[in-house]
């Protein structure tokens, strides 16, 4: 790099980014979703998606070690926007988000995967230990930008176990694509069931953010007959 | 000199909510000694392990790991007196540990890390103390006023990764450290704590929660350890306040040889007994939740 990157320095207001950790010193479980807002979503999967992630957040708060400890960031893609950035279930406030323009997943996934890696620093920064990270794709198309980056680092970061990437396809999704993106098996949504996706999901975080050491963490499989997903 | 000295000390291993929940048993163990070796200073032998939530004999590792420990410590200082012990002794003394739960587990036809555990020990004199530690969990000492952990608890790259005795590496994933001056109080604890316990921005241990419990413990009339008070532990570990912050096995052995009078300093009125909203001072009576057996490793 020969110019200096501001966008990597630290924002002033970033010194008071540490307040969040005195105050709440539990161990991160950050969660990464990155959400296809592209126009083909418009109408009833834009609406259900929406409604999926207000579950999302009423299923975490259940729990209250998993509202202190799992953290959500969204970036939506249609064009790429940091809808949210980190923040713990308890303070996470669901988006509404509307059907836009086009389906840059590629540069979607690079900024998510940014986001992850500044939040990792700060974690380690301030001393909080942290659970291996989660990014959660949900798309209904095919990337408009290039997605060979994007796939490269997802690559590098599971086989570092720098996180777990899984993708799920909206009826309508590349699958083929999102194969070739994904080290794990991409996942098919029946139909327009994403609540029971974030259902999933925030069982699958709590599992996560309450595992100790020495622990497989269960996770359920979400591709039986009564599940959200198909193969 | 009483049957422990000077020391009064309690200890207790408490299941989570996670794992009273699913029924499961506790996973963590803990035990003290009070050790009279024939031409060696009276010694005081304390160890807590935290059995691996994957290990399907996490219990029964955790409890033979401090079970051994204990012994080995016996005969390791009928060799060789506490101020000689080096690092080399101490390794012998996790690779003691290490064998015996792999006779344990051959004796039932389970490959070693279904005992796997984590491990803390830690031995004193009047004038010397030794501590050891494997993976995570924490040593602290302290004097009356300040607390500080011996070691910063091992954990891998991410919050549910640790080391075990069990492990290949154990010896030279072993933490070692002696230390030539007097230890006036020391506290064991596991995981579970950790959050209660120590201050991780800092690295350092949450005085708030140990000052109260140590300030119950110095008035006990007697050294030794108080079936009262170990009553009272047990109950506080299983407290609501707690098991909010932490669902895991917990584990907890404070000792003092510290006089009550010296302990109360220049303290404002009342904060002995005040309840820092942190850390609940010292055990509450509550009316529900007697803990089960915990497998306490007593001696």
């Amino acid at each position: 790099m020969n110019e200096l990157d501001l966008s990597r320095q630290t924002p002033f207001g970033a010194d008071f980014s540490g307040a969040e950790f005195a105050d709440n010193p539990e161990p991160r479980c950050p969660c990464v979703l990155l959400l296809d807002n592209s126009w083909s979503m418009n109408g009833a999967p834009i609406a259900e998606l929406n409604a999926g992630l207000a579950t999302f957040k009423e299923e975490l708060l259940a729990d209250s070690l998993a509202a202190k400890r799992v953290e959500i960031a969204i970036v939506s893609f249609g064009p790429v926007e940091v809808v949210s950035e980190f923040q713990t279930a308890d303070q996470f406030t669901p988006p509404h988000l509307s059907a836009n323009k086009d389906t840059p997943m590629g540069q979607a996934i690079v900024r998510g995967l940014e986001l992850l890696t500044q939040r990792k620093a700060l974690y380690r920064e301030h001393g909080i230990p942290f659970f291996r990270p989660w990014v959660f794709l949900i798309t209904d198309g095919s990337p408009t930008d290039d997605w060979q980056a994007a796939a490269l680092d997802i690559r590098k970061g599971e086989e570092s176990r720098a996180f777990a990437f899984f993708a799920v396809g909206v009826e309508g999704a590349n699958l083929d694509i999102l194969q070739r993106l994904s080290l794990r098996q991409p996942l098919r949504l029946k139909g327009l069931r994403f609540r029971e996706l974030f259902q999933w999901l925030s069982n699958s975080m709590r599992s996560v953010s309450r595992s100790v050491p020495g622990t497989e963490v269960p996770l359920s499989n979400p591709a039986t007959p009564d599940g959200w997903a198909s193969i | 000199m009483s049957a422990a000295g000077d020391w009064r000390y309690v200890y207790a291993s408490v299941p989570g909510v996670a794992h009273r929940a699913s029924g499961a048993e506790c996973q963590d163990a803990c035990a003290v000694q009070w050790l009279a070796v024939p031409d060696a200073p009276p010694t005081l032998v304390l160890a807590a392990a935290d059995g691996a939530g994957s290990a399907a004999e996490a219990r029964i590792g955790a409890e033979l790991a401090c079970q051994t420990l204990l012994a080995e410590c016996a005969t390791g200082l009928a060799q060789t007196p506490i101020v000689a012990w080096t690092r080399a002794d101490a390794e012998t003394l996790s690779a003691r540990v290490q064998a015996a739960l792999s006779q344990r587990a051959a004796e039932v036809g389970l490959p070693a890390r279904e005992f796997a555990c984590t491990l803390l020990g830690a031995v004193l004199t009047d004038d010397h103390a030794l501590f050891l530690q494997i993976g995570d969990g924490a040593i602290v000492i302290g004097t009356g006023d300040d607390y500080r952990p011996v070691f910063w608890p091992q954990v891998g790259e991410y919050a549910n990764e640790t080391y075990f005795i069990t492990d290949a590496s154990a010896a030279a994933r072993l933490e070692f450290a002696t230390l030539a001056e007097p230890v006036a109080e020391i506290a064991l604890l596991t995981d579970g704590l950790q959050p209660l316990a120590l201050h991780y921005q800092t690295r350092q241990a949450h005085a708030p929660f140990f000052r109260p419990l140590f300030q119950h413990l110095r008035a006990a009339p007697e050294p030794g350890c108080p079936a009262d008070l170990q009553t009272a532990l047990e109950r506080f570990l299983d407290a609501p306040t707690l098991n909010q912050r932490t669902h895991d096995d917990k584990t907890l052995i404070l000792a003092t040889r510290l006089p009550l009078t010296t302990a109360e300093p220049a303290e404002p009125a009342g904060t002995a007994e005040s309840a820092p909203s942190d850390a609940p001072a010292g055990p509450t009576p509550l009316p529900s939740a007697i803990p089960e057996d915990c497998g306490d490793a007593a001696v």
